[in-house]
C-alpha cells in the first residue's frame, strides 16, 4: 500500500503540490472572509457644517458609563455655542445644545446606523456607520 | 485518479470564486447646507465622483448667500443683486424655468421668488424674535404683486423684475439629484442611492433579489416602506421648529399668508422626479392632505404617494402605500 502511494506521489508530485497549495489558499481565504471582524462595530462621526470634528469614533469600545465630548462651535457669522455629546456603549447623543427647539437633544441616544442626529440650527451633525436593517431614513 | 485530481482542483477553484465580495462605495459631501451621501453598491467611485461633481455645480449655481467665486460665472446671488439681464449657465436657466412650471403646478404654494419673506423668518427664528406684522404684510404684498415682481428666462438670459428675490431652497437640491440620476442612468448605473440629508433621496436598486431598499421615516418610530427606482422628498419641521411665546414656528413659509406656523412632523412624497417632489413636498405641507391628495394621479408627475404625520402618528397616507412596522 505504502509503495503504491509512493509511486503515485512520485508520478503526480507537481499535481499534488498544486492541489495542496489550492486547498490551503482556499481555506485561508474562506477563513479570512468568514471570520467575524470589526464590521459589527458601530462608528460615529461628528461634523460642524463641512468640518469633520471627530471621525469614526468606535462606539463599541465604550462602556455603559456615559462619557462626554465638549464642542464650542460657531453659530452664524460671529456667535458661538456650546454643544455636549454623550457617548456610551454603541450609542451616542447630543445631551446639550444651544438651539431653541432642543429637538436634537430630545432625539436621545441613537444606535441604529441608518439614523443620524441633526441640529439644523447649529449645523451640527452626528452620523453612524455600521450594519442596520434600514437602508435610509426619510425626514 | 486523474479524474479525482481534476475534481479536487475544480472544487478549490469554486471555493476561491466564492471568496469574492461586493465592494460598496460610500462617500459624503457637504452641499445645499447638509451632507449629501452617495452609495454605490457596485463600488463605482467614478460614478460617485461624477454625481457629486454635478451636485456641487448646482450647489454653486443655486447659492443665494455667497458671491460667485468667478464673476463670469454668475449664480443666484448675482441674480438677487441686479435687475439687469444676466447670462447664466444653462443648468441654472433650466432650473429657473422648471421652478416657474412648479409654481404654476402648485398654484403658487411653491414660489421661487420667496427670498425676502423666507429671509425675514430665517432671521426671526435665529434671534427668536417674531418679525413685525407690518414687515410680513409688506413681503406678502410684494410677492403677490406679480405685475411688478416676476422673472423671465429667455434661453440662458435671466432677468429678475421688481424687488422680490430668489430662494430655491425648496427645489434646488431635489432638482440637482434628479439631474444626477439622469447622469447615472446615462452611464448605465443601476445600483445606487443618493441621500440629500434625508429630505431628498433618490433610489436605484439594491443588489438583492428584489432590489428593494428599506426606507424608514424619522419621528415615526419603527415604521418603514420598501422602495426602489424612485425618489422621496420630505418636508419636516421637528428639527427646525422654534417656539416663540408658546407658539411653534418653522422654516416653511406660506407665500399667501406669510405665516410660518408648525403644522406637521413630516410630509413625505414618493414618486419619480426628485426635483418636482422637492417642491411638491413643501407645497403639500402648506396645502394639507385634502388638497395635496388631488395631485396623486397628476399626469405631469406620474403616480404620487404621500404621508402626512403629526405627533409621531400618520394622519394621512396614500391608499396602496404599504407602511410596515418593525
Amino acid at each position: 500500500m505504502a509503495k503504491k502511494f509512493a509511486v503515485f506521489f512520485h508520478k503526480h508530485f507537481f499535481d499534488c503540490l498544486v492541489a495542496a497549495v489550492l486547498v490551503v489558499s482556499s481555506c485561508g481565504l474562506m477563513t479570512y472572509y468568514l471570520w467575524p471582524r470589526d464590521s459589527e462595530d458601530l462608528y460615529a462621526s461628528i461634523y460642524h457644517r463641512s468640518d469633520c470634528l471627530r471621525d469614526s469614533i468606535n462606539l463599541s469600545n465604550y462602556g455603559d458609563e456615559v462619557q462626554y465630548l465638549y464642542f464650542y462651535v460657531a453659530k452664524g457669522e460671529t456667535d458661538h455655542t456650546d454643544i455636549t455629546v454623550g457617548i456610551k456603549h454603541n450609542a451616542i447623543a447630543i445631551v446639550k445644545s444651544g438651539c431653541p427647539s432642543q429637538y436634537c437633544v430630545s432625539e436621545g441616544y441613537i444606535s441604529d446606523p441608518s439614523r443620524s442626529i441633526i441640529c439644523a440650527y447649529n449645523e451640527f451633525y452626528i452620523f453612524l456607520k455600521g450594519t442596520s436593517l434600514t437602508d435610509v431614513v426619510a425626514g | 485518479m486523474s479524474k479525482r485530481l481534476a475534481l479536487l482542483l475544480a472544487t478549490c477553484a469554486f471555493s476561491l470564486t466564492g471568496c469574492s465580495t461586493s465592494s460598496i462605495y460610500s462617500t459624503e459631501q457637504y452641499l445645499f447646507s447638509t451632507w449629501v451621501q452617495a452609495v454605490f453598491y457596485d463600488g463605482n467611485k467614478s460614478a460617485a465622483s461624477d454625481a457629486l461633481s454635478l451636485l456641487s455645480r448646482y450647489n454653486y449655481l443655486a447659492d443665494i448667500y455667497s458671491e460667485p467665486t468667478d464673476a463670469t460665472d454668475p449664480n443666484l446671488y448675482t441674480l438677487n443683486h441686479t435687475n439687469d439681464p444676466v447670462t447664466v449657465d444653462s443648468k441654472l436657466a433650466d432650473l429657473l424655468t422648471f421652478s416657474q412650471k412648479m409654481e404654476e403646478k402648485t398654484k403658487g404654494y411653491f414660489n421661487p421668488l420667496i427670498g425676502n419673506l423666507s429671509a425675514l423668518w430665517k432671521e426671526a427664528l435665529e434671534n427668536e424674535i417674531l418679525p413685525s406684522q407690518t414687515k410680513i404684510t409688506a413681503a406678502v404684498d410684494e410677492l403677490s404683486d406679480t405685475t411688478d415682481n416676476y422673472f423671465t428666462v429667455d434661453g440662458d438670459v435671466v432677468t429678475r423684475h421688481g424687488t422680490c428675490t430668489f430662494d430655491l431652497g425648496a427645489i434646488a437640491k431635489g432638482y440637482a439629484l434628479a439631474r444626477a440620476k439622469d447622469l447615472l442612468t446615462s452611464e448605465g448605473e443601476t445600483e445606487y442611492m443618493l441621500n440629500g440629508g434625508s429630505s431628498s433621496i433618490v433610489l436605484g436598486e439594491k443588489p438583492t433579489s428584489d432590489g428593494l431598499f428599506r426606507v424608514a421615516f424619522d419621528n415615526l418610530s419603527g415604521k418603514y416602506t420598501m422602495l426602489k427606482n424612485c425618489a422621496i422628498a420630505t418636508s419636516a419641521d421637528y428639527e427646525q421648529e422654534v417656539s416663540i411665546d408658546g407658539t411653534s414656528y418653522t422654516h416653511i413659509v406660506n407665500p399667501f399668508t406669510g405665516e410660518a406656523t408648525f403644522k406637521y412632523d413630516l410630509c413625505s412624497v414618493i414618486g419619480n422626479d426628485a426635483g418636482a417632489l422637492d417642491a411638491l413636498s413643501t407645497a403639500f405641507y402648506l396645502m394639507g392632505p385634502d388638497l395635496a391628495k388631488t395631485y396623486e394621479n397628476d399626469a405631469d408627475f406620474g403616480p404620487l404617494q404621500m404621508i402626512f404625520a403629526s405627533s409621531s402618528t400618520i394622519e394621512y397616507q396614500t391608499e396602496g402605500l404599504e407602511i410596515e412596522n418593525g
